[in-house]
Protein backbone atom coordinates (compact mmCIF):
# COMPACT_ATOMS: atom_id res chain seq x y z
CA UNK A 1 0.00 0.00 0.00
CA UNK A 2 1.21 3.56 -1.01
CA UNK A 3 0.72 5.50 2.22
CA UNK A 4 2.41 9.39 2.40
CA UNK A 5 5.73 8.42 1.06
CA UNK A 6 7.70 11.73 -0.70
CA UNK A 7 5.86 11.72 -3.82
CA UNK A 8 2.74 9.54 -4.00
CA UNK A 9 1.22 8.68 -7.49
CA UNK A 10 -1.30 10.59 -6.47
CA UNK A 11 -2.51 11.75 -2.68
CA UNK A 12 -5.43 10.32 -1.43
CA UNK A 13 -7.05 13.29 0.57
CA UNK A 14 -10.46 11.63 2.89
CA UNK A 15 -13.07 13.28 4.47
CA UNK A 16 -13.78 12.45 8.26
CA UNK A 17 -17.12 13.54 10.04
CA UNK A 18 -16.00 12.21 13.07
CA UNK A 19 -13.50 10.86 15.21
CA UNK A 20 -14.55 7.55 14.09
CA UNK A 21 -14.64 8.14 10.19
CA UNK A 22 -10.82 9.57 10.39
CA UNK A 23 -9.63 6.55 11.77
CA UNK A 24 -11.82 4.16 9.72
CA UNK A 25 -10.17 6.21 6.96
CA UNK A 26 -6.67 6.21 7.76
CA UNK A 27 -7.35 2.37 8.11
CA UNK A 28 -8.35 2.10 4.98
CA UNK A 29 -5.61 3.69 3.34
CA UNK A 30 -6.15 7.36 3.40
CA UNK A 31 -2.67 9.68 3.00
CA UNK A 32 -4.53 12.59 4.48
CA UNK A 33 -7.88 13.37 5.86
CA UNK A 34 -9.47 16.50 6.40
CA UNK A 35 -11.99 17.64 8.75
CA UNK A 36 -13.74 20.61 10.24
CA UNK A 37 -14.78 21.74 14.22
CA UNK A 38 -18.28 21.41 15.22
CA UNK A 39 -19.39 24.79 14.37
CA UNK A 40 -19.95 27.14 11.45
CA UNK A 41 -15.99 28.00 10.52
CA UNK A 42 -16.54 25.03 8.04
CA UNK A 43 -19.09 24.43 5.13
CA UNK A 44 -20.14 20.96 6.72
CA UNK A 45 -21.92 22.32 9.57
CA UNK A 46 -24.68 20.06 10.46
CA UNK A 47 -25.63 18.61 14.15
CA UNK A 48 -23.64 16.12 15.89
CA UNK A 49 -20.96 16.32 13.03
CA UNK A 50 -17.28 17.39 13.59
CA UNK A 51 -14.53 17.49 15.82
CA UNK A 52 -14.34 19.54 19.20
CA UNK A 53 -10.52 20.18 19.63
CA UNK A 54 -9.94 17.46 21.88
CA UNK A 55 -10.98 15.14 19.35
CA UNK A 56 -8.67 16.49 16.87
CA UNK A 57 -5.87 16.47 19.19
CA UNK A 58 -6.36 12.66 19.07
CA UNK A 59 -7.33 12.03 15.66
CA UNK A 60 -4.14 13.72 14.86
CA UNK A 61 -2.05 11.60 16.61
CA UNK A 62 -3.34 8.75 15.54
CA UNK A 63 -2.81 9.81 12.08
CA UNK A 64 0.67 11.11 12.34
CA UNK A 65 1.38 8.03 14.28
CA UNK A 66 0.58 5.93 11.15
CA UNK A 67 2.66 8.66 8.89
CA UNK A 68 -0.74 10.06 7.36
CA UNK A 69 -1.40 14.13 7.39
CA UNK A 70 -4.21 15.92 8.90
CA UNK A 71 -6.29 19.26 7.33
CA UNK A 72 -8.47 21.18 8.86
CA UNK A 73 -11.03 22.96 6.60
CA UNK A 74 -11.89 26.29 8.04
CA UNK A 75 -13.61 27.26 4.90
CA UNK A 76 -16.88 29.51 5.39
CA UNK A 77 -16.46 33.05 5.33
CA UNK A 78 -16.87 35.28 8.70
CA UNK A 79 -20.20 37.49 9.90
CA UNK A 80 -18.86 40.73 9.16
CA UNK A 81 -17.44 42.15 12.80
CA UNK A 82 -17.58 38.46 14.34
CA UNK A 83 -14.28 36.77 13.18
CA UNK A 84 -13.38 35.62 16.29
CA UNK A 85 -14.77 31.53 15.72
CA UNK A 86 -12.71 31.71 13.08
CA UNK A 87 -9.43 33.33 14.46
CA UNK A 88 -10.50 31.02 17.18
CA UNK A 89 -10.40 27.68 14.61
CA UNK A 90 -6.99 28.51 13.06
CA UNK A 91 -5.57 29.13 16.56
CA UNK A 92 -6.70 26.10 17.77
CA UNK A 93 -5.81 24.02 14.14
CA UNK A 94 -2.46 25.39 14.46
CA UNK A 95 -2.21 24.66 18.20
CA UNK A 96 -2.85 20.49 17.69
CA UNK A 97 -0.85 20.70 15.47
CA UNK A 98 -2.42 20.14 12.07
CA UNK A 99 -0.09 19.38 8.82
CA UNK A 100 -2.35 22.40 7.21
CA UNK A 101 -5.86 24.60 7.15
CA UNK A 102 -8.19 24.73 3.70
CA UNK A 103 -8.89 28.86 4.32
CA UNK A 104 -11.62 30.65 1.75
CA UNK A 105 -11.74 34.27 2.99
CA UNK A 106 -8.76 36.61 2.13
CA UNK A 107 -9.22 38.43 5.76
CA UNK A 108 -8.54 34.72 7.65
CA UNK A 109 -6.05 33.83 5.05
CA UNK A 110 -4.48 36.92 6.36
CA UNK A 111 -4.93 36.22 9.92
CA UNK A 112 -2.99 33.05 9.48
CA UNK A 113 -0.57 33.82 7.31
CA UNK A 114 0.40 36.84 9.96
CA UNK A 115 -0.31 34.64 13.19
CA UNK A 116 1.09 31.58 12.35
CA UNK A 117 3.16 31.98 9.29
CA UNK A 118 5.02 28.54 9.63
CA UNK A 119 1.50 26.36 9.30
CA UNK A 120 0.39 25.09 5.78
CA UNK A 121 -1.87 27.08 3.87
CA UNK A 122 -4.54 25.43 1.15
CA UNK A 123 -7.16 27.30 -1.15
CA UNK A 124 -10.33 26.05 -0.31
CA UNK A 125 -12.75 25.10 -3.13
CA UNK A 126 -15.11 27.49 -1.46
CA UNK A 127 -12.51 30.53 -2.97
CA UNK A 128 -13.50 30.00 -6.91
CA UNK A 129 -10.24 30.52 -7.62
CA UNK A 130 -10.53 28.97 -10.98
CA UNK A 131 -7.79 30.69 -13.56
CA UNK A 132 -4.27 30.61 -13.11
CA UNK A 133 -4.75 35.02 -11.98
CA UNK A 134 -6.72 34.25 -9.37
CA UNK A 135 -4.34 31.62 -7.93
CA UNK A 136 -1.51 33.29 -8.35
CA UNK A 137 -2.75 36.56 -5.89
CA UNK A 138 -3.46 33.56 -3.26
CA UNK A 139 0.20 32.33 -4.28
CA UNK A 140 2.01 35.40 -4.04
CA UNK A 141 -0.19 36.88 -1.31
CA UNK A 142 -0.70 34.84 1.41
CA UNK A 143 1.89 31.88 0.20
CA UNK A 144 -0.97 29.29 -0.03
CA UNK A 145 0.89 25.41 -1.02
CA UNK A 146 -2.16 24.00 -2.84
CA UNK A 147 -5.31 24.84 -4.51
CA UNK A 148 -8.28 22.86 -4.26
CA UNK A 149 -9.60 23.18 -7.91
CA UNK A 150 -13.78 23.50 -8.51
CA UNK A 151 -15.42 20.88 -10.30
CA UNK A 152 -16.60 22.89 -13.22
CA UNK A 153 -13.34 22.99 -15.09
CA UNK A 154 -12.17 20.26 -18.10
CA UNK A 155 -9.18 18.28 -17.87
CA UNK A 156 -7.55 20.27 -20.00
CA UNK A 157 -8.10 23.43 -18.18
CA UNK A 158 -6.59 22.00 -14.96
CA UNK A 159 -3.62 20.59 -17.10
CA UNK A 160 -3.12 24.38 -18.23
CA UNK A 161 -4.07 25.92 -14.93
CA UNK A 162 -1.19 23.60 -13.26
CA UNK A 163 1.68 24.24 -16.06
CA UNK A 164 0.87 28.05 -14.72
CA UNK A 165 0.74 28.66 -11.17
CA UNK A 166 3.88 26.45 -9.95
CA UNK A 167 2.26 25.08 -6.76
CA UNK A 168 0.37 21.49 -5.84
CA UNK A 169 -3.56 21.18 -7.02
CA UNK A 170 -6.00 19.29 -5.52
CA UNK A 171 -9.11 17.76 -7.38
CA UNK A 172 -12.36 16.11 -6.17
CA UNK A 173 -12.38 12.64 -7.59
CA UNK A 174 -15.37 11.39 -5.63
CA UNK A 175 -18.68 12.57 -3.81
CA UNK A 176 -21.42 15.51 -4.60
CA UNK A 177 -21.36 17.32 -8.45
CA UNK A 178 -20.77 20.87 -7.54
CA UNK A 179 -22.33 22.57 -10.33
CA UNK A 180 -21.68 26.56 -8.99
CA UNK A 181 -19.32 28.86 -8.62
CA UNK A 182 -18.31 27.62 -5.05
CA UNK A 183 -18.40 29.81 -1.44
CA UNK A 184 -20.35 32.52 -4.30
CA UNK A 185 -23.38 30.46 -4.16
CA UNK A 186 -26.64 31.82 -2.26
CA UNK A 187 -29.73 29.82 -4.36
CA UNK A 188 -30.52 28.01 -1.10
CA UNK A 189 -30.24 31.22 0.99
CA UNK A 190 -33.86 31.99 -0.79
CA UNK A 191 -34.87 28.89 0.34
CA UNK A 192 -33.75 29.08 3.89
CA UNK A 193 -33.00 32.11 4.83
CA UNK A 194 -29.70 30.78 6.00
CA UNK A 195 -26.02 31.41 4.26
CA UNK A 196 -24.28 28.49 3.19
CA UNK A 197 -21.00 30.25 3.45
CA UNK A 198 -21.13 31.92 6.51
CA UNK A 199 -23.32 29.30 8.25
CA UNK A 200 -21.79 26.12 6.41
CA UNK A 201 -24.69 24.18 4.51
CA UNK A 202 -26.28 24.58 1.91
CA UNK A 203 -29.28 22.38 2.40
CA UNK A 204 -29.53 22.88 6.53
CA UNK A 205 -31.43 19.93 8.03
CA UNK A 206 -33.59 21.79 10.39
CA UNK A 207 -34.81 23.22 7.19
CA UNK A 208 -35.10 19.35 5.08
CA UNK A 209 -38.39 17.49 5.11
CA UNK A 210 -39.46 14.38 3.05
CA UNK A 211 -42.53 13.64 2.72
CA UNK A 212 -44.28 10.65 1.25
CA UNK A 213 -47.27 10.48 -1.04
CA UNK A 214 -48.62 7.35 -2.00
CA UNK A 215 -45.37 5.51 -3.04
CA UNK A 216 -43.61 8.75 -4.01
CA UNK A 217 -41.31 10.84 -1.74
CA UNK A 218 -41.46 14.46 -2.47
CA UNK A 219 -38.15 15.84 -0.90
CA UNK A 220 -39.01 19.51 0.36
CA UNK A 221 -36.28 22.58 1.56
CA UNK A 222 -37.86 25.55 3.13
CA UNK A 223 -40.90 24.45 2.40
CA UNK A 224 -40.79 24.57 -1.06
CA UNK A 225 -40.78 20.78 -2.95
CA UNK A 226 -37.45 19.98 -4.89
CA UNK A 227 -38.19 17.06 -6.39
CA UNK A 228 -40.65 14.25 -6.32
CA UNK A 229 -38.98 10.67 -6.16
CA UNK A 230 -41.68 7.57 -7.84
CA UNK A 231 -41.51 4.17 -6.58
CA UNK A 232 -38.17 2.00 -6.89
CA UNK A 233 -36.24 5.58 -7.75
CA UNK A 234 -33.27 6.56 -5.98
CA UNK A 235 -33.48 9.26 -4.02
CA UNK A 236 -31.71 12.08 -3.19
CA UNK A 237 -30.91 15.37 -1.36
CA UNK A 238 -33.19 18.33 -1.88
CA UNK A 239 -30.20 21.23 -3.17
CA UNK A 240 -31.54 23.58 -5.11
CA UNK A 241 -29.18 23.04 -7.80
CA UNK A 242 -30.01 19.49 -8.54
CA UNK A 243 -33.97 20.02 -8.53
CA UNK A 244 -36.37 18.63 -10.94
CA UNK A 245 -38.37 22.05 -12.57
CA UNK A 246 -41.10 22.41 -14.67
CA UNK A 247 -40.45 24.50 -17.48
CA UNK A 248 -42.94 24.55 -20.85
CA UNK A 249 -44.16 21.58 -19.16
CA UNK A 250 -41.90 19.30 -18.88
CA UNK A 251 -40.35 18.32 -15.38
CA UNK A 252 -36.90 18.02 -15.60
CA UNK A 253 -33.03 18.79 -13.94
CA UNK A 254 -32.30 22.26 -15.70
CA UNK A 255 -29.14 22.51 -14.00
CA UNK A 256 -27.74 19.07 -12.81
CA UNK A 257 -28.92 15.73 -11.77
CA UNK A 258 -28.86 13.97 -8.56
CA UNK A 259 -25.49 12.00 -9.48
CA UNK A 260 -22.56 11.52 -7.80
CA UNK A 261 -18.97 12.74 -9.16
CA UNK A 262 -16.22 9.73 -9.89
CA UNK A 263 -12.75 9.97 -11.96
CA UNK A 264 -11.67 6.84 -10.98
CA UNK A 265 -11.84 5.79 -14.68
CA UNK A 266 -9.48 8.62 -15.58
CA UNK A 267 -6.50 8.60 -12.97
CA UNK A 268 -3.75 8.27 -15.35
CA UNK A 269 -4.85 11.37 -17.55
CA UNK A 270 -5.53 13.31 -13.96
CA UNK A 271 -1.88 12.65 -12.76
CA UNK A 272 -0.50 13.23 -16.36
CA UNK A 273 -1.94 16.74 -16.17
CA UNK A 274 0.38 17.11 -13.16
CA UNK A 275 -2.53 16.74 -10.15
CA UNK A 276 -0.73 16.50 -6.82
CA UNK A 277 -3.88 15.09 -4.83
CA UNK A 278 -7.25 13.74 -5.54
CA UNK A 279 -9.94 14.98 -2.63
CA UNK A 280 -12.82 12.60 -1.79
CA UNK A 281 -16.05 14.92 -1.18
CA UNK A 282 -18.56 13.55 2.02
CA UNK A 283 -17.76 14.74 5.35
CA UNK A 284 -21.38 14.20 6.24
CA UNK A 285 -21.39 10.93 5.47
CA UNK A 286 -20.79 7.75 7.18
CA UNK A 287 -17.85 6.01 8.41
CA UNK A 288 -18.98 2.97 6.42
CA UNK A 289 -19.14 5.46 3.18
CA UNK A 290 -15.79 6.56 4.02
CA UNK A 291 -14.12 3.23 4.32
CA UNK A 292 -15.55 1.82 1.26
CA UNK A 293 -14.85 5.01 -0.79
CA UNK A 294 -11.31 5.39 0.41
CA UNK A 295 -10.63 1.46 0.38
CA UNK A 296 -11.49 1.30 -3.51
CA UNK A 297 -9.57 4.60 -4.66
CA UNK A 298 -6.65 3.13 -2.15
CA UNK A 299 -6.55 0.09 -4.10
CA UNK A 300 -6.85 1.98 -7.64
CA UNK A 301 -4.08 4.38 -6.93
CA UNK A 302 -1.51 1.69 -5.84
CA UNK A 303 -2.69 -0.79 -9.60
CA UNK A 304 -1.63 2.24 -11.06
CA UNK A 305 1.24 3.33 -8.93
CA UNK A 306 2.52 -0.53 -10.06
CA UNK A 307 1.41 -0.09 -13.64
CA UNK A 308 -0.73 -3.04 -13.46
CA UNK A 309 -2.74 -3.81 -16.85
CA UNK A 310 -5.70 -3.81 -15.18
CA UNK A 311 -6.94 -1.76 -12.59
CA UNK A 312 -10.62 -2.82 -10.56
CA UNK A 313 -12.31 0.64 -10.25
CA UNK A 314 -15.47 -1.08 -7.68
CA UNK A 315 -18.98 -0.20 -7.80
CA UNK A 316 -18.86 2.97 -6.10
CA UNK A 317 -22.30 4.09 -8.49
CA UNK A 318 -24.05 2.01 -5.32
CA UNK A 319 -23.07 4.33 -2.81
CA UNK A 320 -23.25 7.59 -4.99
CA UNK A 321 -26.44 10.39 -4.70
CA UNK A 322 -28.75 9.03 -7.14
CA UNK A 323 -27.23 5.83 -7.66
CA UNK A 324 -25.56 6.91 -10.60
CA UNK A 325 -22.16 8.17 -11.39
CA UNK A 326 -20.75 10.82 -13.61
CA UNK A 327 -16.85 12.65 -14.89
CA UNK A 328 -18.68 16.00 -14.70
CA UNK A 329 -17.43 18.39 -16.50
CA UNK A 330 -14.57 15.99 -17.42
CA UNK A 331 -16.84 14.79 -20.15
CA UNK A 332 -19.56 16.26 -21.25
CA UNK A 333 -20.06 19.68 -21.93
CA UNK A 334 -22.36 22.71 -20.81
CA UNK A 335 -25.58 22.73 -22.21
CA UNK B 1 -13.76 -8.39 21.22
CA UNK B 2 -15.59 -9.49 18.16
CA UNK B 3 -16.34 -8.05 15.39
CA UNK B 4 -18.74 -10.59 13.94
CA UNK B 5 -22.20 -8.59 12.97
CA UNK B 6 -25.13 -9.22 14.81
CA UNK B 7 -27.20 -12.69 13.23
CA UNK B 8 -30.00 -10.97 12.00
CA UNK B 9 -32.01 -13.27 10.92
CA UNK B 10 -31.85 -15.41 14.83
CA UNK B 11 -32.27 -11.71 16.61
CA UNK B 12 -35.21 -11.01 14.44
CA UNK B 13 -37.00 -14.78 15.35
CA UNK B 14 -35.93 -14.61 18.85
CA UNK B 15 -37.67 -10.79 19.10
CA UNK B 16 -40.71 -11.73 16.87
CA UNK B 17 -41.77 -14.31 19.41
CA UNK B 18 -41.10 -12.18 22.54
CA UNK B 19 -44.48 -10.36 23.91
CA UNK B 20 -43.68 -6.32 24.42
CA UNK B 21 -43.47 -6.56 28.37
CA UNK B 22 -40.12 -9.83 27.60
CA UNK B 23 -38.86 -7.85 25.23
CA UNK B 24 -38.71 -4.89 26.95
CA UNK B 25 -37.18 -6.68 29.79
CA UNK B 26 -34.41 -7.78 27.74
CA UNK B 27 -33.58 -4.67 26.25
CA UNK B 28 -33.44 -2.81 29.54
CA UNK B 29 -30.46 -5.38 30.64
CA UNK B 30 -28.96 -4.47 27.32
CA UNK B 31 -28.91 -1.03 27.63
CA UNK B 32 -27.71 -1.14 31.38
CA UNK B 33 -24.56 -2.71 29.65
CA UNK B 34 -23.97 -0.33 27.16
CA UNK B 35 -24.62 2.89 29.46
CA UNK B 36 -21.81 1.60 30.81
CA UNK B 37 -19.42 0.73 27.93
CA UNK B 38 -20.77 3.54 26.15
CA UNK B 39 -20.57 6.49 28.13
CA UNK B 40 -19.41 8.69 25.69
CA UNK B 41 -22.52 7.83 23.26
CA UNK B 42 -25.23 8.25 25.94
CA UNK B 43 -23.90 11.90 26.55
CA UNK B 44 -23.76 12.93 23.00
CA UNK B 45 -27.50 11.54 22.87
CA UNK B 46 -28.73 12.95 26.30
CA UNK B 47 -26.82 16.37 25.00
CA UNK B 48 -29.23 16.34 21.67
CA UNK B 49 -32.61 18.54 21.45
CA UNK B 50 -35.33 16.60 23.26
CA UNK B 51 -36.90 14.38 20.82
CA UNK B 52 -38.93 10.92 20.52
CA UNK B 53 -37.49 8.98 17.49
CA UNK B 54 -39.52 5.54 16.39
CA UNK B 55 -37.31 3.08 14.66
CA UNK B 56 -39.56 0.37 12.62
CA UNK B 57 -38.27 -2.65 11.64
CA UNK B 58 -40.70 -3.47 8.63
CA UNK B 59 -39.97 -7.27 9.02
CA UNK B 60 -40.68 -7.81 12.87
CA UNK B 61 -43.77 -7.01 14.81
CA UNK B 62 -42.25 -4.87 17.28
CA UNK B 63 -41.39 -1.29 17.39
CA UNK B 64 -38.58 0.43 19.18
CA UNK B 65 -38.67 3.79 21.06
CA UNK B 66 -35.99 6.49 21.44
CA UNK B 67 -36.44 9.55 23.42
CA UNK B 68 -33.06 11.92 22.88
CA UNK B 69 -31.88 14.89 24.56
CA UNK B 70 -33.00 13.72 28.57
CA UNK B 71 -30.72 11.94 31.02
CA UNK B 72 -31.31 8.85 30.60
CA UNK B 73 -31.91 8.61 27.08
CA UNK B 74 -34.63 5.95 26.58
CA UNK B 75 -34.22 2.93 24.21
CA UNK B 76 -37.60 0.60 24.99
CA UNK B 77 -39.92 -1.29 22.94
CA UNK B 78 -43.12 1.20 21.32
CA UNK B 79 -46.43 0.19 23.40
CA UNK B 80 -49.78 0.68 23.25
CA UNK B 81 -49.83 3.60 25.76
CA UNK B 82 -47.48 5.39 23.05
CA UNK B 83 -49.94 7.19 21.54
CA UNK B 84 -48.03 10.60 20.81
CA UNK B 85 -46.21 11.11 17.36
CA UNK B 86 -42.67 10.53 17.58
CA UNK B 87 -40.72 13.65 16.00
CA UNK B 88 -39.13 11.35 13.69
CA UNK B 89 -39.24 8.06 12.50
CA UNK B 90 -36.98 5.79 10.13
CA UNK B 91 -37.99 2.49 9.11
CA UNK B 92 -36.80 -0.38 7.02
CA UNK B 93 -35.66 -3.93 7.36
CA UNK B 94 -33.89 -5.13 10.68
CA UNK B 95 -30.94 -5.97 8.57
CA UNK B 96 -30.73 -2.34 7.21
CA UNK B 97 -31.03 -0.64 10.94
CA UNK B 98 -28.75 -2.50 12.46
CA UNK B 99 -26.37 -2.24 9.80
CA UNK B 100 -26.43 1.11 10.08
CA UNK B 101 -26.31 1.20 14.25
CA UNK B 102 -23.30 -0.78 13.95
CA UNK B 103 -21.37 1.36 11.13
CA UNK B 104 -21.55 -0.87 8.32
CA UNK B 105 -24.14 0.68 5.94
CA UNK B 106 -24.33 4.30 5.09
CA UNK B 107 -27.70 5.41 6.46
CA UNK B 108 -27.69 8.66 3.24
CA UNK B 109 -26.90 5.44 0.73
CA UNK B 110 -29.83 3.46 2.51
CA UNK B 111 -32.20 6.05 1.94
CA UNK B 112 -31.27 7.00 -1.54
CA UNK B 113 -31.70 3.40 -2.54
CA UNK B 114 -35.04 3.73 -0.52
CA UNK B 115 -34.11 0.39 1.91
CA UNK B 116 -35.07 3.24 4.92
CA UNK B 117 -37.56 5.64 4.78
CA UNK B 118 -37.78 8.78 6.72
CA UNK B 119 -40.68 11.26 8.17
CA UNK B 120 -40.62 13.70 10.30
CA UNK B 121 -38.32 16.41 11.67
CA UNK B 122 -34.88 15.80 9.48
CA UNK B 123 -32.71 17.69 11.87
CA UNK B 124 -33.41 14.93 14.60
CA UNK B 125 -32.07 12.29 12.36
CA UNK B 126 -29.48 13.74 11.15
CA UNK B 127 -28.21 14.63 14.51
CA UNK B 128 -28.89 10.81 15.66
CA UNK B 129 -27.09 9.13 13.02
CA UNK B 130 -24.23 11.78 13.13
CA UNK B 131 -23.98 10.79 16.77
CA UNK B 132 -24.38 7.02 16.41
CA UNK B 133 -21.59 6.95 13.78
CA UNK B 134 -18.74 8.75 16.04
CA UNK B 135 -19.07 5.64 18.25
CA UNK B 136 -18.09 1.51 17.28
CA UNK B 137 -21.06 -0.28 18.54
CA UNK B 138 -20.56 -4.31 18.17
CA UNK B 139 -24.27 -5.37 18.82
CA UNK B 140 -23.49 -9.27 19.23
CA UNK B 141 -20.96 -8.96 21.82
CA UNK B 142 -22.93 -5.86 23.75
CA UNK B 143 -25.45 -9.10 23.90
CA UNK B 144 -23.68 -12.22 24.54
CA UNK B 145 -21.33 -10.22 27.09
CA UNK B 146 -24.15 -10.65 29.49
CA UNK B 147 -23.43 -14.35 29.63
CA UNK B 148 -20.43 -13.53 31.21
CA UNK B 149 -18.23 -16.82 30.84
CA UNK B 150 -20.48 -18.19 28.81
CA UNK B 151 -19.99 -15.40 25.96
CA UNK B 152 -17.35 -17.03 23.84
CA UNK B 153 -20.01 -20.39 23.80
CA UNK B 154 -23.10 -18.10 23.80
CA UNK B 155 -21.65 -16.80 20.21
CA UNK B 156 -20.85 -20.19 18.42
CA UNK B 157 -24.29 -21.63 19.96
CA UNK B 158 -26.36 -18.29 17.81
CA UNK B 159 -24.53 -18.26 14.88
CA UNK B 160 -25.12 -21.86 14.79
CA UNK B 161 -28.78 -21.10 15.23
CA UNK B 162 -28.55 -18.40 12.78
CA UNK B 163 -27.09 -20.46 10.26
CA UNK B 164 -30.06 -23.35 10.93
CA UNK B 165 -32.29 -20.03 10.58
CA UNK B 166 -31.31 -19.06 7.49
CA UNK B 167 -31.10 -22.49 5.41
CA UNK B 168 -34.56 -23.22 6.64
CA UNK B 169 -35.57 -19.57 5.34
CA UNK B 170 -33.56 -20.40 1.74
CA UNK B 171 -35.34 -23.73 1.62
CA UNK B 172 -38.67 -22.18 2.48
CA UNK B 173 -38.28 -19.50 -0.09
CA UNK B 174 -37.10 -22.29 -2.45
CA UNK B 175 -39.96 -23.94 -2.13
CA UNK B 176 -42.45 -21.42 -1.94
CA UNK B 177 -41.09 -20.30 -5.52
CA UNK B 178 -41.34 -23.57 -6.65
CA UNK B 179 -45.24 -23.81 -5.38
CA UNK B 180 -45.87 -20.00 -6.87
CA UNK B 181 -44.67 -21.29 -10.25
CA UNK B 182 -46.72 -24.43 -10.58
CA UNK B 183 -50.26 -22.57 -9.60
CA UNK B 184 -49.40 -20.06 -11.85
CA UNK B 185 -48.38 -22.45 -14.76
CA UNK B 186 -51.33 -24.86 -13.49
CA UNK B 187 -54.02 -21.42 -14.14
CA UNK B 188 -52.43 -20.04 -17.15
CA UNK B 189 -53.12 -24.23 -18.87
CA UNK B 190 -56.95 -23.53 -17.57
CA UNK B 191 -57.51 -20.28 -18.67
CA UNK B 192 -55.98 -21.25 -22.26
Amino acid sequence: MTKSSAAPYLELVCPAGTPAALRAAIDAGADTVYCGFRDCTNARNYPGLNFDVEELAEGVAYAHERGRKVLVAINTFPIAGEPEPWHRAIDNAAAVGVDAVILADIGLLDYATRRHPDLRRHLSVQAAASNPLSIAFYRDTFGIKRVVLPRILELAEVAAIIEQIGIETEVFCFGSVGTMSEGRCFLSSYLTGLSPSSEGVCAPASHVAYKEEGDCIHSCLGGVTLNKFAKGEPAAYPTPCKGRYVAKGKASYLFEEPVGWNVIDILPQLKAAGVTALKIEGRQRSRAYVAEVVGTFRKAIDAHAAGAAEVDTGSLHKIAEGGKQTLGAYKKGWR
Amino acid sequence: MSTQPLPVPFARAAMSLMPAPVLSKAIGVVMRRMRARHAKLFANLARLNPAAVHLKPTDMPHGFKLVLGQEPVLFDVINVDDTAPPSASISGSLQALVDMLEGRADGDNLFFSREIAIAGDTEVIVALRNTLDREEIDLFTEITSLCGPFAQPARVAISLMDTAARRLRARFTGRHGVLHTEVQQEEEKATS
